[in-house]
């Protein structure tokens, strides 16, 4: 899982195996009827197939729930990235923010959704919100860090070279930092989509989150399956095309 | 000059102000340190003061429909939590969230030794792991109840998806980060399988489970409340009732307990974490998968 | 600098003649080029106590004129690269000044480049872009700073590798880049901090040559600590000897050799003889100081 290895035709058979393995499996589990809450894999695909042309509300019910993972995700990224470095940076923020960040990141967020409502209302803002809440702390903690190891003897360098404050901020600390930041970024990038998806769900049912409770709520099960499944493709694709931005940052040999 | 540890200041020249100078500001700034400014929790008391008296002057101006203040949520609040019952409901709910991180770790950690130790394992469960963990789980709720129901195995089962991934991956990672020149030393040795397993292996992917456990538990958590929530029951179906009909001061002391209990374990589990692994600062897995 | 005269003429120079601390430059201005004058600099730590301080250097006090390369050696944790960031403004003194070309430094000046031992070098650079980090500020149009880098990467003999990236380079070729960007800017004063201790033996040779080589060519006036003796005697015209801490220059050796100078001179009866009155010198010194160098002001 290490986004900079090189894949061996091994590794990739082995996956291609497992995952051929894993939709005869369903297949056949599907077709023996055993569990009614497992529909073959053809039927779903199927639907899938149905719901990604036909239908046409699958389309945009998509981009409204990444448009709101979008947005909060901007958010995050500016706030976590400005909060990270300023923890990263003083002593004083640190000990007083940090307890605060790890306090946030060590609780379950859901716990805001039953008032989010009161405060920012179940539209879009109150939505975002939840996004933001999600993806924040990633991007703080691992900027805090990426700011923390840049090498003082850098710093020191840069000082005998008579480089100003902004200067070595832009010169020195965040290329050194740019590599954890872009982690930060990364696995936000993820969370924002799991933020708006639970938005959808939770806060007022629409888009992507309508398109799974209407499957599940009239039973209609290799729907509500394929709606699942697409979902979990369209998580796969964020994750890599995150993990492809980052590898674009960090250009230089190590 | 490293600024670890000592709190370095040169003397005679004085740093630029008082407050400066309590936040433990040298001349310069070459080096970008978080050693403890002095007086920290004197700068914790201000700053997270005031905070609080921000909040409390936002429910003044609000009202107890928008934002209870914070004696009504302290007193009140708990006070309710505790006549009502609500500690008994968070007590099952936590009983049960272990009972599932209980198997989540049971699955998690071997299957992550496992993919940890063997390539073969790691390709063949990767792409399940992988796809998995990026999944919002919240999105399988539905189907998941289709499966399961809404009593007890559904509650688990969510759980267990939750909370199974970082005892997965941490402890694959710490199986990865044995020195392989240790072993090869115990080999050269003639060291048993028994103490070489003891001496140097539990010693080297310890801290990394128990950081698995720790960000584990943080989840099961996570998935305990949604799960709740989702089918309005316990802990979490309190919480939504609780916002639904604006009973704000018990929400925010019941959140509180959430909170507190959380940032407890947490911190004690950081803390046996670091005591597994003297020779490194810091804690491992800050949100790095 | 008539060494060569010197060692001419009287046949043996009497090695390790105290030099006068503040000499009267030949023929030129009274005032040298550099003066430490009665430098201390204590640090608070709380090693030493609740309210321990730590003096590192006491009323260290040495002058140099232009165009001499002197060599500050000594025992670990005396403060001499302390001194020399005292010397380049990195840090301030507790007590007493520098004075470089008559001015007190205050912080860092263009004039005067540093060389670290760490080397330093920005790891997502190139060679080439490492060398002309000093440039930066020195608002040159864009193509008279490559220019200018390429020269001096050209000197240090890694032309072929300016594309390279510093983790892709040897520890002796990531130095002497750390060397060409200091020289880039063209300074008067060069203070280089243990600049070849981490590198291998062979190396560091190699790169005290190819530093000679360099400093000839303009004469600048550089300072280069090191625990050394040997790189001290070879590269120097003259050594300054600091004990202990709270330290100061327990003694200044004029250094009798010209330049320039071959590798031969290591095997140098004087040379050797030199080395051996520098250690006992350095040896007597870290033997007999009482434990108790903390001092309380």
């Amino acid at each position: 899982m290490n986004p900079t290895k090189a894949v061996t035709t091994a590794t990739v058979i082995r996956w291609t195996v497992s995952v051929v393995l894993f939709f005869v499996v369903w297949e056949i589990v599907g077709r023996r009827g055993d569990y009614t809450a497992i529909k073959p894999f053809s039927q779903v695909a199927g639907q899938l197939w149905s719901a990604m042309t036909v239908d046409g509300g699958l389309w945009r019910a998509t981009a409204g729930t990444l448009g709101i993972a979008l947005a909060g995700y901007a958010v995050a990224v500016v706030v976590g990235v400005a909060v990270g470095y300023l923890t990263g940076s003083s002593p004083v923020a640190a000990a007083t923010l940090d307890p605060l960040v790890n306090a946030a990141y060590a609780t379950p967020v859901y716990m805001v959704i039953p008032v989010l409502g009161i405060y920012l209302g179940l539209e879009f803002a109150g939505k975002v919100f939840l996004v933001v809440v999600f993806a924040v702390f990633v991007v703080i903690i691992n900027t805090s860090a990426g700011v923390r190891q840049v090498p003082p003897g850098l710093l020191e360098m840069a000082t005998s070279f008579r480089l100003t404050r902004a200067q070595k901020l832009r010169r020195i600390i965040l290329p050194s930092a740019a590599p954890y930041i872009a982690t930060g970024m990364r696995l936000a990038a993820g969370l924002s989509v799991q933020g708006a998806i639970v938005g959808e769900l939770l806060l007022r049912v629409d888009n992507l989150g309508l398109q799974l409770l209407n499957a599940g709520s009239s039973f209609q099960i290799a729907r509500l399956l394929a709606m699942s499944f697409f979902i979990a493709m369209l998580a796969t694709a964020t994750m890599l095309l995150a993990r492809w931005a980052e590898r674009r940052v960090i250009r230089w040999p190590r | 000059m490293s600024t670890a540890g000592t709190d370095v200041s040169v003397g005679g020249r004085t740093a630029g102000g008082v407050l400066g100078a309590l936040a433990g500001r040298g001349q310069r700034r070459t080096v970008l340190t978080t050693a403890a400014p002095r007086h920290v929790w004197l700068w914790r008391a201000a700053v997270w003061g005031g905070l609080l008296v921000l909040w409390q002057v936002a429910a003044w101006l609000s009202g107890p429909f928008y934002l209870p203040t914070i004696p009504s949520v302290l007193v009140d609040g708990l006070g309710t939590v505790v006549r009502d019952g609500y500690l008994l409901t968070f007590a099952q709910s936590l009983r049960q969230l272990l009972v599932g991180f209980v198997v989540a770790c049971a699955i998690g950690i071997p299957a992550g030794v496992l993919m940890g130790s063997s390539k073969v394992v790691r390709d063949l469960l990767s792409p399940y792991v992988n796809t998995l963990f990026v999944t919002p789980t919240e999105a399988l709720l539905p189907m998941i109840i289709i499966m399961f129901g809404t009593g007890l195995e559904y509650r688990v089962v969510v759980v267990v998806l939750f909370a199974f991934f970082f005892p997965l991956l941490n402890s694959a990672a710490g199986v990865a980060a044995i020195d392989r020149h240790l072993l090869e030393t115990a080999r050269a040795f003639c060291t048993p399988r028994w103490r070489v397993f003891r001496h140097i292996l539990l010693p080297a992917a310890g801290p990394y489970v128990v950081a698995g456990v720790r960000l584990g538990l943080g989840m099961a958590l996570k998935g305990m409340v949604i799960a709740e929530m989702w089918v309005t029951f316990g802990t979490g179906g309190l919480l939504k009732n609780l916002g639904a009909y604006r009973q704000l001061d018990v929400y925010f002391a019941l959140g509180l307990l959430i909170v507190v209990t959380a940032v407890v374990v947490n911190s004690a589990l950081a803390a046996y974490e670091r005591h597994l692994r003297p020779w490194q600062r810091g804690t491992i897995g800050k949100g790095a998968a | 600098m008539d060494d060569d005269a010197r060692a001419a003429s009287d046949g043996v120079v009497a090695p390790g003649a105290v030099a006068d601390p503040s000499p009267a430059a030949p023929g030129g201005s009274s005032q040298p080029y550099l003066e430490v004058d009665s430098v201390s600099i204590e640090f608070r730590s709380a090693a030493a106590g609740p309210a321990g301080r730590i003096s590192v250097l006491e009323e260290l006090s040495f002058s140099l004129d232009r165009g001499e390369f002197c060599c500050i050696v000594g025992p670990s944790g005396c403060g001499k690269s302390t001194s020399l960031r005292i010397i380049d403004g990195l840090e301030p003194a507790s007590g007493g000044q520098v004075r470089v070309d008559s001015q007190v430094v205050t912080a860092p000046r263009p004039d005067i480049a540093f060389v670290f031992q760490q080397f330093n070098l920005l790891p997502w650079r190139t060679l080439l872009d490492n060398v002309a980090f000093g440039l930066d500020n020195l608002r040159l149009p864009r193509a008279e700073r490559e220019e200018r880098a390429r020269r001096w990467l050209d000197t240090v003999g890694l032309t072929d590798f300016a594309g390279y990236y510093p983790s892709q380079v040897s520890g002796g070729m990531q130095q002497r880049v750390g060397l060409a960007r200091a020289l880039a800017v063209e300074p008067r004063l060069l203070l280089m901090d243990e600049p070849f201790g981490a590198v291998d033996a062979q190396t560091r040779m190699l790169l005290q040559n190819e530093l000679l080589r360099l400093w000839e060519a303009d004469q600048k006036t550089v300072i280069f600590v090191t625990h050394d003796i040997e790189e001290a005697l070879f590269l120097a015209n003259r050594v300054l000897i600091m004990g202990p801490r709270p330290s100061r220059v327990l003694r200044e050796i004029e250094v009798p050799f010209g330049y320039p100078r071959e590798d031969h001179i290591r095997g140098d009866a004087r040379f050797a003889a030199l080395k051996d009155e520098i250690w006992t010198e350095l040896k007597a010194a870290m033997t007999a100081v009482p434990p108790a160098a903390e001092a309380e002001r």
